[in-house]
């Protein structure tokens, strides 16, 4: 994906536009998904929309813009709209759950629905287990059967945003 | 959408059913169910479900409402900045749980025979 000819700085400037867009993105459908009711005890856990732009920046842009937008995003959400608190948390799971995608990604037989899905699984997963820690309660085990399926339902729905959008952003995307 | 994938989607949902049909079935479900407070994982005080009260939960870390009306237990009222706690509802089944993060306060039904499993590891 990587292009060999030095870009013109128009260029580069487009990219930057680009990722910025898709982290505005990021940041729009953390809000519209907080609007969504979906709480179940364990703080940060959520529906994992915004997984959708992390994963059209995966796909599109790599590693390490995917894993800025996804950490700007929960930086600048937890900032705006949230506490400090439930930033932590956040941001646990964002990690546990970028880098499974990550692995995901690498194991040729996962395709884009494969790591859609392990991004939200992992991301609760993570919740939970960072929460266990605080807490040491057996009790928040009570909501892993939601957790997963939450998770895993709406990874392969984002699945299915991310294969059908992919091809136009490539297109017109300004590299290829 | 490749082999994997729906392996792993079968997998997880496997999981899920699994943990589902464990709490349902192999945690009793009887109606003499005591509401445990818990704090930092420690079991500090138990309430009967079948005795309506109201009770103030007071910590240096903050404040919180049980309210068990009717069979079930609710929390009422928290100062929490997330207030989480308050949003989940009531709890009458064993195993079932509401949860307080940053007061780490964990409130919990529990039945009051003993399990058909002796116990769960973990801590």
């Amino acid at each position: 994906m990587a292009s060999r000819v030095p870009e013109s700085d128009f260029r580069k400037t487009v990219r930057i536009a680009d990722k910025a867009l898709l982290l505005a993105f990021a940041m729009i459908l953390s809000y519209v998904e907080s609007l969504i009711p979906f709480t179940f005890g364990v703080p940060g856990v959520k529906l994992g929309l915004a997984n959708l732009a992390v994963l059209l920046t995966l796909y599109r842009f790599g590693t390490w813009s995917a894993f800025s937008v996804d950490m700007l995003r929960i930086m600048l959400t937890g900032f705006l709209f949230g506490s400090m608190y439930g930033l932590l948390y956040s941001l646990a799971g964002g990690i546990v759950s970028f880098c499974a995608m990550l692995l995901f990604r690498r194991i040729r037989s996962f395709g884009i629905y494969g790591v859609s899905m392990a991004g939200g699984v992992f991301h609760n997963i993570g919740q939970l287990i960072v929460a266990y820690f605080t807490v040491r309660s057996i009790g928040l085990f009570y909501y892993m059967p939601v957790l997963l399926c939450s998770g895993v339902l709406t990874g392969f729905l984002i699945g299915i945003i991310a294969k059908s959008v992919l091809p136009y952003i490539n297109r017109f995307g300004g590299e290829l | 959408m490749k082999k994997n994938d729906a392996i792993f989607l079968c997998l997880i949902l496997g999981i899920a059913l699994a943990f589902f049909l464990y709490q349902r079935f192999a945690i009793k479900q009887d109606d003499s169910g005591f509401v445990v407070v818990e704090r930092d994982g420690n079991a500090e005080e138990r309430y009967p479900l079948s005795e309506d009260c109201v009770i103030r939960l007071a910590s240096e870390l903050g404040n919180n409402t049980l309210t068990i009306q009717g069979g079930k237990a609710s929390v009422t009222e928290a100062d929490c900045l997330d207030r989480i706690c308050m949003k989940q509802g009531t709890i009458d089944k064993n195993g079932q749980s509401i949860i307080c993060l940053p007061h780490r306060l964990v409130i919990r039904i529990e039945s009051g025979e003993e399990d058909s499993v002796d116990g769960i590891t973990g801590s």
